[in-house]
């Protein structure tokens, strides 16, 4: 199974039993999506501005589904939990994509300053582009 | 069926033409504008799991749609499918970048790996060459022994041909004190003078025979026993040629004779004194070889001789 991918499944389970079950208070899913924004903040969505909008987004989500929870409102209140994980996962993903991207940059740089300080460079393989 | 309930479906049936034919929702055209970009993302190649995820997605978006278009429901998920759809984009660009270090990790590990495998050359290379040049300075130095043995034999053959060079001189200063010694001693009974044949001891005839004879006289004995001995000092490489000469008076062949006679009666006499007999030759030159005129009695007095030639030179060598 591919990347995070484990992950959607995880999530539609979740939503279709939350969907099977609206009379009841979402907490798992509130669970989960907590548990998602602490991943999000772990991988540091917060270093990448796309990310960080996400991750407020799904913040704001989590306390809009805890007032609908409170009120009763359950099935709002899953769907803001359902939104607020699938936006945490989205900042999670583009904070990871953003490490990605400048672990890549790191790498790539020692390539060349190899590259300026071999005498003689025979043909390197191409690196493809990020 | 009761025309109420005829009814009823008269009154649904505008609502449901009216949601078949609604729109889609904004939340279900950009789910599907998002997944088309990660369709066509990277995330067909290096995220083909979150794709699919996001595929059943927009796919449960697009039939809650289908069953009921503009719902709370369907638009929900159709919010949903957006995002993981979005996600699917990050992941394929996640998964690029990573393919990305990781190509350029290889090649830094194999430069690193080429780096080493050079330095290891370059170290082996170093160590043949640091062993090549202790060989040569072995050898350079073993060469420098051998160059200070032999020169150090060389000085000691120097100095041994000095010694020697010194000894030789030595014995030449005795040599020519000898002979200076016997020539001084020819000077007082007779005429010594240096030619190219070499050197000439004048004895007149009438010092040493009777007119017309060839037997020695006593006095020419006591000479010749001088002579003898200066012969014999003057080294044992000379040669010595007894020549007698007469003047012109009387026949050709009985003067070569007559001469002939008298150089042979020197040679036995300086024989009998000791010089070595295959040294010295007579040679009867008559009136052949005349130092002054015969037309007078004092030229012919001076041809009238017997010569001692030694041959060069007269200082001996060893």
């Amino acid at each position: 199974m591919g990347r995070a991918s484990w992950k959607g499944v995880i999530a539609s389970a979740i939503l279709a039993t939350a969907c099977a079950s609206t009379s009841r208070a979402p907490t798992a899913l509130l669970v989960e999506s907590r548990a998602s924004v602490r991943v999000a903040e772990e991988i540091g969505a917060h270093h990448d501005a796309r990310a960080m909008a996400y991750l407020e987004l799904a913040r704001r989500q989590i306390d809009e589904g805890e007032r609908y929870m409170s009120n009763g409102d359950y099935s709002k209140a899953q769907r803001s939990f359902e939104r607020a994980h699938a936006n945490a996962e989205l900042a999670a993903a583009l904070a990871d994509e953003a490490n990605a991207r400048a672990e890549a940059v790191t790498a790539q740089r020692e390539v060349q300053a190899l590259d300026r300080t071999r005498p003689a460079t025979p043909a390197t393989p191409k690196t493809p582009g990020t | 069926m009761t025309a109420n309930r005829i009814r009823r479906y008269l009154i649904a049936i505008p609502f449901v033409v009216a949601c078949a034919s609604t729109g889609p929702s904004p939340e279900l055209v950009s789910a599907r504008d998002a997944y088309t970009r990660a369709a066509a993302s990277r995330a067909a190649t290096d995220a083909p799991g979150s794709l699919v995820s996001a595929r059943h997605s927009l796919d449960a978006a697009e039939r809650a749609h289908a069953s009921d278009p503009g719902s709370t429901r369907a638009r929900h998920l159709a919010y949903l499918a957006e995002r993981h759809a979005l996600i699917a984009i990050a992941h394929g660009n996640a998964g690029q970048a990573e393919r990305t270090t990781a190509i350029a990790r290889d090649t830094v590990q194999r430069r690193a790996q080429e780096a080493a495998r050079a330095a290891e050359r370059a170290k082996a290379e170093a160590e043949r060459t640091q062993r090549s040049l202790a060989e040569t300075e072995r050898n350079l130095a073993e060469t420098q022994r051998q160059l200070a043995a032999k020169g150090n034999q060389l000085d000691e053959q120097a100095r041994q041909l000095r010694e020697r060079e010194v000894e030789l001189q030595a014995q030449l200063n005795a040599l020519r004190a000898e002979r200076d010694q016997a020539l001084q001693a020819m000077r007082a009974i007779a005429k010594v003078h240096e030619e190219d044949r070499g050197l000439v001891i004048t004895i007149p005839s009438e010092v040493m025979f009777r007119y017309d004879e060839a037997t020695l006289l006593p006095r020419a004995k006591e000479k010749l026993d001088t002579v003898a001995e200066a012969l014999q000092n003057l080294g044992p490489d000379q040669q010595f040629v007894i020549e007698g000469h007469t003047d012109a008076r009387g026949g050709d062949a009985y003067n070569r004779d007559l001469s002939r006679r008298r150089a042979e009666a020197v040679r036995v006499y300086l024989i009998a004194k000791g010089v070595d007999p295959d040294r010295i030759v007579a040679s009867g030159k008559g009136e052949a070889n005349p130092v002054a005129s015969n037309q007078n009695p004092e030229g012919r007095a001076n041809n009238r001789r017997v010569e001692i030639v030694v041959s060069p030179p007269v200082v001996s060598r060893r």
